[in-house]
């Protein structure tokens, strides 16, 4: 199925499938280059007043170059900031920048799934295999990992072995990529009543 | 499916509540110490996924004077290991601890002799 995918005729799927696996860094670059716009904007203004001698808008560029080779607590607290913003944004722009979301192989759809209903999925097969409650079953689900954990009732035996079968059976059915390995937590605590 | 034998699994689960589960070990209790339900008192915890059983009543003992006397250590250690095989017969759930405690001993005849 992975290879189908990645076959020249899924081309524009797999750019689709990509888009919606991944998060969008316009809105990022977007602040911040709207900011950039607005601080160069300011300085420019602010030059070409004090060109003419007129009263600057907040600071004369003479003041504020004063200012930046003598800082203050607050000057410094301020250079802090943009710095933790620079790397901040440095790291945005070098994540994988992935979302919580598995593509599902078909010939005729881009399909994307969220974690969380392939977590739902395997707690629902969990829930069929070992009939607990609903309650007692939850499951998370990351890239290539999913875990579900089962809460036992006390005094009755839980066979881990058949649900770990019955949840790879529904992710093998699912069979999202990248693929997952699902393994089955029996909890050591059980409780009482079901 | 992995039902064995000929057995056909119906769709759907049996939910046992606590306190439907706390009134059978009570009854099961009182009726291997040989008391009322009602002087008996159950707490039902979990051991590492099995049930954990907690007996507090009082006991009933025989006569003094009638023979074939058990200890009581031995009755009510026989009446442990009763306990716990009824739970899993009747309610059918894996116990793992049985604990007993003893408040009373009711030294009385069950039936006096007209």
């Amino acid at each position: 199925m992975s290879t189908d995918l990645a076959s020249s005729a899924a081309a524009p799927y797999r750019r689709v499938l990509r888009r919606s696996q991944h998060r969008s860094r316009s809105t990022a670059v977007v602040i911040a280059l709207v900011a950039l716009i607005v601080v160069l904007a300011w300085v420019g203004t602010e030059s070409v007043l004090a060109v003419f001698g007129l009263a600057p808008l907040l600071v004369a560029p003479a003041a504020l170059l004063h200012f930046i080779d003598n800082p203050d607590s607050i000057g410094t607290a301020a250079a802090s900031a943009l710095a933790l913003l620079g790397v901040v944004l440095v790291a945005v722009a070098l994540s994988p920048g992935r979302r919580a979301r598995h593509a599902l192989p078909d010939d005729r759809m881009a399909v994307v799934i969220d974690d969380g209903v392939l977590a739902g999925a395997m707690v629902r097969a969990a829930v069929r295999e070992s009939r607990l409650p609903a309650s007692r079953v939850t499951a998370v689900v990351s890239r290539r990992q999913g875990t579900v954990t089962v809460v036992p009732t006390s005094g009755s035996l839980v066979n881990a072995a058949a649900i770990t079968r019955a949840v790879e059976t529904a992710v093998a059915a699912l069979d999202p990529q990248p693929q997952i390995r699902a393994t089955v937590n029996v909890s050591e605590r059980g409780v009482v009543g079901s | 499916m992995t039902t064995p034998d000929s057995l056909v699994e119906v769709a759907g689960r049996v939910s046992v509540t606590s306190r439907a589960l706390e009134r059978t070990i009570t009854a099961i209790s009182a009726a291997r110490l040989g008391v009322a339900a009602g002087e008996i008192k159950i707490r039902l915890t979990d051991d590492s996924g099995l049930l954990s059983v907690a007996v507090s009543g009082p006991v009933r003992i025989s006569p003094l004077a009638s023979e074939g006397n058990e200890s009581l250590p031995a009755k009510i250690r026989a009446a442990r290991s009763e306990i716990r095989d009824d739970v899993t017969r009747i309610a059918g759930a894996h116990v793992g601890t049985v604990g007993v405690t003893i408040t009373r001993a009711l030294v009385l005849e069950k039936r006096r002799v007209g």
